[in-house]
């Protein structure tokens, strides 16, 4: 199901891609009516589906909740039928940037596509767009990107489906610790992001490190190992302790090795 | 190698792939590339990706940080024998 993403123009003009290395790949230009044979939950809307405007952060003066909508005086929407997504800081123009939508066409288009669930603002969920062509092909689509998602369903017999799962509820009580306690046990997150990766950016441009023979991540140790195939200069050992001053990390040299350690730095990471 | 690998010897994978066979289709799938597993066990799992271009490594390195089911060990890149190539080694451990 993940591995498909519509564009919906319009209920005659929808593109169908397929993700590849998150990169869309265009796939097909099909009508409205063929959409229920393919099983995909995530949509991709074009500018006309949307609604965004911006406002200078210093004019707002505190940190907008996610529920808060800033531009009530700018939609011409009913606030019941209004959709939004928590507003995003800018930090390159200091602004707050806020997308909405009207619910009942989103509703609408998931009537088209009934199993789409996340609805994608264009410019959000696309980088690398080739604005010449005239599909997305090649674009890459960030997974991550903010969605709506509307919520409402018209589903009329949504009071009998209430009573059903509250019954089944009900009845499954008695064993819905055991299952908790056994699932909590199975299914442990781990928190993968390597800051490692930022601070290595930094310090090859600020030491020009260049002619790498192999370059280590090691998260478990909070270092990185370096390998460069001639050993460095004194303008750039002396930029690589710089560096490592700055960021109150430890540094070993040893030939054409460099180990880098943030443990200190990185202790809550 | 300045330092060994530290790796809690008691601690299993919670969720680990029942064969390498199995590990590398879960990973291939995920990383949606072909992955080639050079050590599975109990304890750790390590992945080869071979000859990528810049944007598929950066991909790659993107993408092993956003799986969340195993704890990320080690990353290492090492310019391939082709020209302009990467070799990507992605390590995986358990908790």
């Amino acid at each position: 199901m993940n591995k498909q993403v519509f564009r919906f123009i319009s209920p005659d003009n929808i593109e169908l891609y397929n993700i590849k290395r998150g990169k869309l790949i265009f796939k097909d230009r099909i009508k409205s009516k063929d959409c229920a044979k393919i099983k995909t939950d995530k949509v991709i809307l074009t500018a006309s589906h949307y609604v965004s405007a911006s406002m200078l952060a210093e004019s707002v003066k505190f940190v907008p909740e996610k529920g808060q909508f800033l531009f009530s005086d700018q939609s011409i929407l009913r606030i019941e039928d209004l959709i939004h997504i928590p507003a995003i800081y800018d930090e390159v123009h200091n602004t707050w940037k806020q997308f909405w939508a009207s619910s009942h066409l989103l509703l609408d288009i998931k009537t088209l596509i009934p199993s789409a669930k996340y609805f994608y603002p264009e410019c959000l969920a696309l980088t690398e767009h080739d604005t010449n062509k005239d599909n997305l092909s090649d674009a890459k689509f960030l997974n991550d990107a903010i969605s709506f998602q509307p919520i409402k369903s018209r589903d009329k017999n949504k009071l009998f489906l209430f009573t059903l799962i509250a019954g089944i509820f009900l009845a499954i009580a008695p064993w819905i610790s055991h299952w908790f306690d056994y699932n909590s046990k199975e299914r442990l997150v781990f928190e993968n992001k390597v800051l490692l990766i930022q601070y290595f950016e930094q310090l090859a441009v600020s030491s020009e490190l260049s002619g790498l023979k192999k370059l280590t991540f090691n998260k478990s140790l909070k270092s990185i190992e370096i390998i460069t195939h001639d050993l460095l200069n004194e303008i750039q050992k002396s930029e690589v302790e710089k560096f490592c001053k700055e960021l109150s990390c430890k540094i070993k040299f040893d030939n054409n090795q460099i180990n880098i350690n943030f443990q200190k730095r990185l202790s809550s990471e | 190698m300045f330092d060994s690998i530290e790796i809690d010897r008691e601690s299993k994978f919670s969720q680990l792939p029942a064969s390498q066979s199995d590990a590398e289709l879960y990973f291939s799938n995920y990383f949606d590339y072909a992955a080639s597993v050079s050590k599975f066990d109990q304890r750790i799992i390590t992945l080869e990706f071979s000859a990528l271009t810049n944007t598929d490594a950066l991909y790659l390195l993107d993408k092993c940080q956003q799986l969340d089911t195993f704890r990320l060990h080690s990353v290492s890149v090492i310019p391939s024998s082709s020209e302009k190539m990467f070799d990507i080694f992605i390590t995986y451990a358990s908790s």
